[in-house]
């Protein structure tokens, strides 16, 4: 079965790979949307997607915080489908931009290069939060398949559960906000956060049902659960109603009528019906996110068909080819419950840690902070949140991690990962070249320096500001600021011979600035060497 | 199994492979040669289309005349128009004078057939409606990447090179005036630059009424090259300049000789319902107070 199901998700790759190539060959044209409808189905299938990770933490973590007996028996398939949601989740943020590769600009990094994220913005915290949570499941699921090895890891798993916790609300919370702060009234209302999560659990429940019958394996509480959700959303679907009129006699059918079926113990033991009732709350709750963001009709186009195949798909493939691997290696693996462990960590270390994280979080602020003094301070605690997990998470794992594998391993593999995380630190640090983008297509390219910036471009983005595109000298901007700059003519520039004029360039004279630093030596002859020829041109 | 499993990853490699390769083959070659260029009687196609099918209208209520920016309390500018409903009888010239202006591309048959034009300025119950520069607009405080921003002197101003296209403001926009540029207009041959002080925006960014900025900033341009405080004297938006009513009015609100500020004495002010709580800085001149 479970192959099986690995070769479906395969096979259903294969439209998904098609449709992820014609959205980004084609940008945000290629599914439905128009001039008022900006948002459409991929932010759906990320809520829905993202909503389903989040069931998967709290049927392992939180349950595991509150000592929930049945919780040790689905953990680690909860695990797993956590990842691999979370992975087809952040797919469809990242293709629904306008600009894909522009993706960087949502990233709160430091402000190296005057291109800030804006604070009050949800999807900035959407980002961090998203990025942190990824990255403690990943932990989570690592400690945990250690910890069947080594008992101690136990201590690490239940702090990790206990920073996931929070945090999958917060996420869950931010991606509720995306709506709730919106001018749009259907969209807006307190009660958001707590309908969302409750969304997330709902459908996250039904796949967790489904992934254990594909093991041949069926949790009564779970059935239980999923009817006490399917009564609390259906109280929120009454409140919708009366608050804002909105009714969707879909959602509610496969959402609630049909979940109470399973109070009817013939139908519910039976393996197809209970399989049925899990696709139908999963149908509902996508059908739900649909009608809350578009909430027209509107004409779909292919793509919309193909995030289908591509979300489940690509979930299909690596639920289960994880799950392959995993067998692979412990065969008993999903099966055998991890021992119990009484151990815990010393208070010196987790207030040690605890400290740490709190220290990290506020030096992010305190780096950033003066930038922008017209957010409020609220809008940074949605950030500084995450990275005090992420710290936090980071550390105890590397704690734990350290305790059991080999010292050389250990080192040798956290090396590497310094490496090549501080590498992509200092890229981003650095920056892009700022070389004009799109608008030097117009002008015809020369690669004359060593660098290969075309001259043209250098000009125009460096010097003609003060000595005009042509050398004619911007007389507005000179005015204002600058004496007359000298008349471009060949005899000029020949009475002061290239080798001089270059250091002009480089060191600077009266009101010309040095660009050292900004040109290099190369390019300063370049440079006048066109000057050269924009003179030669006037005459 | 049929296929053993060596066969099967291999064939399925190799589709995963063309299917790549087919995905980056290059969209649709059409080259610009046989594109015929966009004329202005196409442009004034489009528009006429627009009026056609107009969008409905929220209703107006009245508001106090803009006064100080509350992010800038200090400034000595907000620009800002009016449009006097009294004389204004929905002919359109404003529209085709943005468009000209600001370089505003058509959009294909498949657009113009779902009625998404990307003009500036609509129509909407034969009342021009454009963007009204709030000065507490919704869509700069959800743009992620601080690509809709305020300017001191009161534009809510678009930086395209910052726009990753989240289109988060569109979402926010209470009137949906915001728009986005679907398809590269150059490349489809949807453009007419019919000025070359205006940049061509790029697939992907959203634009959308900038008050003419590029005429503002050559104004101020002028003034402080002659050492003169710029008060936003000698300037018009392209709208303004072609309303053969004389129904479009640009000024300062924060100057008390600007025409925009005299002419506000003793008329009724007014704007959309959906756009007020916003403290909109292009206002609706209808009747008297
Ligand atoms: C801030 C305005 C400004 C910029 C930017 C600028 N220049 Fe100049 N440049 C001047 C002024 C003013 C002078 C005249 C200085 C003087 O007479 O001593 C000048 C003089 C020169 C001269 C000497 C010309 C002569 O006839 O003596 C050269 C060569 C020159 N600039 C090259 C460049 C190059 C190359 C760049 C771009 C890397 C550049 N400039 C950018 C303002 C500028």
């Amino acid at each position: 079965m479970v192959k099986k199901l690995f070769i479906v998700g395969l096979i259903l790759l294969i439209p998904g790979i098609w449709t992820l190539f014609q959205a980004l060959s084609i940008g945000p044209a290629s599914w439905a949307l128009d001039q008022s409808l900006f948002w459409g189905t991929p932010i759906v299938n990320f809520v829905f997607w993202i909503g389903l990770a989040h069931a998967g933490t709290f049927l392992s973590a939180i349950l595991l915080i509150l000592e929930v007996r049945f919780q040790k028996r689905i953990s680690l398939v909860a695990e797993l489908s956590t990842i691999a949601a979370i992975l087809v989740a952040s797919i469809f943020p990242l293709i629904h931009l306008g600009i894909v590769s522009r993706f960087y600009f949502l990233i709160p990094f430091f402000n190296e290069r005057n291109i800030f994220a804006n604070f009050s913005s949800p999807l900035i915290w959407d980002f961090v939060a998203i990025f942190v949570y990824l990255c403690i499941s990943i932990f989570y699921i690592v400690t945990h398949l250690l910890s069947l090895k080594h008992a101690s890891l136990l201590k690490t798993r239940k702090v990790l559960a206990w920073i996931l916790f929070p945090l999958v609300l917060w996420v869950h919370t931010i991606v509720s906000l995306d709506f709730a702060v919106t001018t749009n009234n259907l969209w807006q209302g307190a009660y958001f956060p707590i309908y969302f999560i409750l969304g997330a659990l709902f459908s996250g429940l039904a796949l967790v049902v489904f992934l254990l019958e594909v093991q041949k394996r069926r949790v009564r509480k779970i059935e239980e659960l999923l009817i006490a959700a399917s009564w609390l959303l259906f109280v929120f679907w009454i409140w919708e109603f009366f608050q804002k009129g909105v009714w969707h006699f879909e959602v509610v059918f496969f959402g609630f009528v049909i979940v109470q079926l399973l109070w009817i113990p013939v139908l519910r033991k039976q393996k197809a019906f209970r399989l049925f009732v899990s696709f139908s709350v999963l149908i509902s709750m996508w059908l739900e996110r649909y009608v809350l963001i578009i909430p027209l009709d509107i004409e779909w186009l292919p793509v919309d068909y193909g995030w289908f195949a591509l979300g489940i798909g690509l979930f299909l493939s690596v639920f289960f080819g994880l799950y392959l691997l995993i067998q692979k290696h412990n065969p008993l693996v999903f099966y055998v419950s991890a021992e119990e462990s009484n151990e815990k960590y010393s208070r010196k270390v987790l207030w040690g840690i605890l400290a740490g994280a709190v220290v990290f979080a506020l030096l992010y602020f305190a780096l950033n902070y003066p930038l922008d003094t017209s957010v409020p301070l609220m809008n940074w605690i949605p950030v500084l949140f995450p990275l005090f997990s992420l710290f936090a998470g980071l550390s105890f794992f590397a704690l734990g991690v350290y305790s059991v594998v080999p010292k050389k391993q250990f080192f040798l593999v956290s090396g590497l990962l310094v490496l090549i995380l501080g590498g992509a630190f200092g890229a981003f640090y650095a920056g892009g070249d700022t070389n004009l983008g799109v608008e030097s297509k117009i002008i015809s390219v020369e690669r004359v320096s060593k660098n290969n910036r075309p001259v043209k471009d250098l000009w125009a983005s460096r010097c003609a500001s003060c000595h005009g595109l042509k050398g004619e000298g911007n007389r507005k901007f000179i005015y204002e600021f600058y004496p007359e700059i000298q008349d471009l003519t060949l005899e000029r520039l020949n009475s002061q011979g290239e080798d001089s004029l270059t250091q002009v360039v480089l060191k600077g004279r009266a009101f010309m600035n040095p660009f050292e630093g900004r040109v290099s030596e190369p390019e300063a002859r370049a440079l006048i060497r066109y000057m050269y020829q924009l003179a030669e041109e006037k005459e | 199994m049929l296929i053993s499993k060596r066969t099967f990853i291999k064939s399925f490699g190799a589709l995963l492979g063309g299917l790549l390769l087919f995905g980056c083959r290059k969209q649709g070659e059409k080259s610009l040669s046989r594109v015929r260029p966009v004329s202005i009687p196409d442009i004034k196609k489009q528009i006429k289309e627009a009026m056609k099918n107009q969008k409905p209208l929220d209703s107006l209520v009245a508001i106090p005349v803009p006064s100080s920016l509350k992010a800038f309390p200090n400034a000595t500018n907000r620009f800002g128009m009016a449009i006097d409903l009294d004389l204004c009888d929905g002919c359109g010239e404003c529209v085709l004078a943005c468009n000209l202006e600001n370089n505003i591309p058509l959009v294909n048959e498949y657009q113009a057939s779902k009625n998404n034009y990307m003009h500036w300025i609509e129509l909407r119950d034969q009342i021009p409606v454009t963007c009204f520069h709030c000065g507490d607009a919704p869509c700069e405080k959800v743009c992620p990447t601080g690509a809709a921003v305020h300017s001191p002197d009161g534009v809510s101003a678009m930086v395209y090179a910052r726009c990753a296209g989240t289109r988060f403001c569109g979402v926010n926009c209470p009137i949906k005036i915001r728009k986005f540029n679907y398809v590269d207009a150059l490349d489809e041959g949807l453009q007419f630059i019919s000025n070359p002080e205006v940049p061509v925006r790029e697939q992907g960014v959203i634009e959308k009424c900038s008050l003419c900025l590029h005429r503002i900033q050559n104004a101020r341009l002028k003034a402080k090259t002659i050492g003169k405080e710029f008060l936003g004297e000698n300037v018009t938006t392209a709208c303004a300049e072609a309303c053969p009513k004389g129904a479009i009015l640009f000024g300062n609100w924060l100057d008390p000789n600007s025409l925009l500020y005299k002419k506000a004495r003793g008329r009724g002010v007014y704007t959309l319902s959906s756009i007020a709580p916003f403290d909109p800085s292009v206002v609706y001149f209808k009747g008297v107070r």
